[in-house]
C-alpha cells in the first residue's frame, strides 16, 4: 500500500466521495447506489432477500440455476461444461 | 430460500475459510462475496476463494470434513482435480453441497487467481482477499464486471491506497480524479493511459477503451487455451462421472487418474504467455491508431502467478 505522503493531497479526500457517488449512480443505478453505501449489516440484508427473491423464481417448474444465479464474474474455463 | 437462511450459507462459507486457516491454508474469500463486504452489493451465493495451490491436500481433507444440511462436499461435474499441479498453473476446481431448502452452497478454489499481480496472501481483509487483488480479478469478459473493478479503485482511492489508480476504467471519472490528486509514478509506470488523464488528452476515452478491449482479449485467447487442453478431460470425466459414488475422495482419485492421463499441467506457458499477449495486441490494433496502441498497460506481471510463486513487479 501507498500511503499519501503529501498532506495536502490527503485534505482533498473527502472531495473524493461526491465523485464516487457520482459513478456508482452512473455504474449501478440509484437504487444500488444507494444499497453499496448502507452499512454491512444492511447490504447482507439486502442480499438475503435478493437470494430469496431467486430461489422464489428457481422453484417454479422448468426453471434453471443459471438463469437466476449468475456466475461470479471470476472466470474459469471449466465453468463452460459444469453446468 | 428464506432470508434468513442467507446468513447460513455465508456463515457456512466463513467456516471453511477459518478452518482453513487454522490448518495453516492461506485462503481469502473473493468474487462477488468481497465485493459486498467492499461495498458492492450483487446477488451472489457461490463463493470463491483463493486458497495456497501447495496446500492442495489439506484444502481437500478440509472440505471432505465440511458438512452443510447433513450433505457432503462433491466436485462438480468435469472439475479438475484439487490438485496443486493443476491448481499452480491457473485451473480451478469446482465443488458444491447437495445442501436442501436452506440452501446449496456452491466453491470454486482458485490456486493461482487471473490477472493477480501481488502476492494475494499478503493483503487480506479479514477474511477476504484485499481489494486490490479482488479488482484484478474483475478484468473479465462481462462489461458489469469493469464497473464493479473501478468503484473497488475508486474505494481504493478513499482509502489512500493510490493502487486505486489502476482499476478506474471510466474516462470521465478518471478526468474528475485528476483535478484533485495525482497518481503516483509507479502507477503511472504500470498504467501509462494515467499520463492522458493528466495532461488532459482527448485520447483518453479511446485509450481507456483499448485498454478494456486489450484485456478481454487476453482473457479470450487465456480461456480458449484452457478450454482446449481441457476438452480431452473433459469428454473423459463426462462418462466416468456418471458411475462414481458421491464420495468426495473416490472422485477425486477419478480426476487426479483421467488429468495424469489428459490434463495438461501448464497449458498457458506451453502456448506461450508472450506469444499470449502479442496476439491480444494484434486483435485490439485491427483498425486502431497505432498512437493509442503506447498506452496499453505492462500486463506480464499478471502472469507471474502461475507455478506458485507470485513475482511482485517492480
Amino acid at each position: 500500500m501507498n500511503p499519501i505522503k503529501n498532506q495536502a493531497q490527503a485534505a482533498l479526500y473527502p472531495e473524493l466521495h461526491e465523485i464516487v457517488v457520482e459513478f456508482h449512480r452512473r455504474a449501478f443505478g440509484e437504487e444500488m447506489a444507494r444499497v453499496n453505501f448502507l452499512p454491512l449489516a444492511e447490504r447482507k440484508a439486502y442480499l438475503a432477500r435478493l437470494r430469496a427473491r431467486a430461489a422464489q423464481r428457481l422453484s417454479h417448474p422448468g426453471a434453471q440455476r443459471s438463469q437466476f444465479v449468475a456466475r461470479d464474474g471470476v472466470d474459469s474455463a471449466a465453468l463452460d461444461y459444469s453446468d | 430460500m428464506d432470508p434468513g437462511n442467507s446468513e447460513i450459507l455465508d456463515q457456512f462459507y466463513a467456516a471453511i475459510t477459518l478452518r482453513l486457516r487454522d490448518s495453516d491454508v492461506p485462503s481469502a474469500i473473493t468474487g462477488g462475496l468481497a465485493c459486498v463486504e467492499f461495498g458492492l452489493v450483487q446477488h451472489t451465493e457461490d463463493c470463491d476463494l483463493i486458497c495456497a495451490a501447495n496446500r492442495a491436500d489439506t484444502v481437500l481433507r478440509v472440505l471432505s470434513e465440511m458438512s452443510f444440511a447433513n450433505t457432503r462436499c462433491q466436485y462438480r461435474k468435469t472439475s479438475p482435480p484439487l490438485d496443486a499441479r493443476w491448481l499452480a498453473h491457473g485451473y480451478t476446481a469446482h465443488f458444491f453441497w447437495p445442501g436442501d431448502a436452506t440452501g446449496r452452497p456452491y466453491l470454486d478454489i482458485f490456486g493461482a487467481p487471473p490477472r493477480v499481480s501481488t502476492a494475494w496472501e499478503k493483503e487480506t481483509a479479514g477474511l477476504f482477499a484485499g481489494m486490490h487483488t479482488v479488482a484484478e480479478m474483475k478484468r473479465t469478459n462481462r462489461r458489469k464486471d469493469w464497473d464493479q473493478a473501478t468503484a473497488l479503485g475508486l474505494a481504493m482511492l478513499e482509502k489512500q491506497d493510490s493502487r486505486g489508480w489502476l482499476h478506474i476504467f471510466d474516462a470521465n471519472t478518471l478526468r474528475l480524479l485528476v483535478k484533485k490528486l495525482a497518481p503516483e509514478p509507479a502507477e503511472i509506470l504500470r498504467r501509462p493511459v494515467l499520463e492522458l488523464a493528466i495532461n488532459g488528452s482527448p485520447l483518453l476515452d479511446r485509450a481507456v477503451q483499448t485498454e478494456v478491449e486489450f484485456w478481454m482479449r487476453l482473457n479470450e485467447i487465456r480461456l480458449r487455451i484452457y478450454q482446449e487442453s481441457h476438452s480431452a478431460y473433459g469428454r473423459a470425466m463426462q462418462a466416468a462421472s456418471k458411475n462414481l459414488a458421491p464420495d468426495l475422495y473416490v472422485q477425486h482419485q477419478s480426476r487426479v487418474d483421467c488429468a495424469n492421463q489428459l490434463l495438461p499441467v501448464d497449458p498457458l506457458h506451453d502456448y506461450g504467455v508472450s506469444r499470449l499477449i502479442a496476439e491480444a495486441k494484434a486483435m485490439v490494433a485491427i483498425g486502431l491508431d497505432p498512437l493509442v496502441l503506447q498506452y496499453l498497460p505492462p500486463v506480464e506481471p499478471h502472469f507471474n502467478n502461475l507455478g506458485g510463486v507470485t513475482h511482485e513487479p517492480n
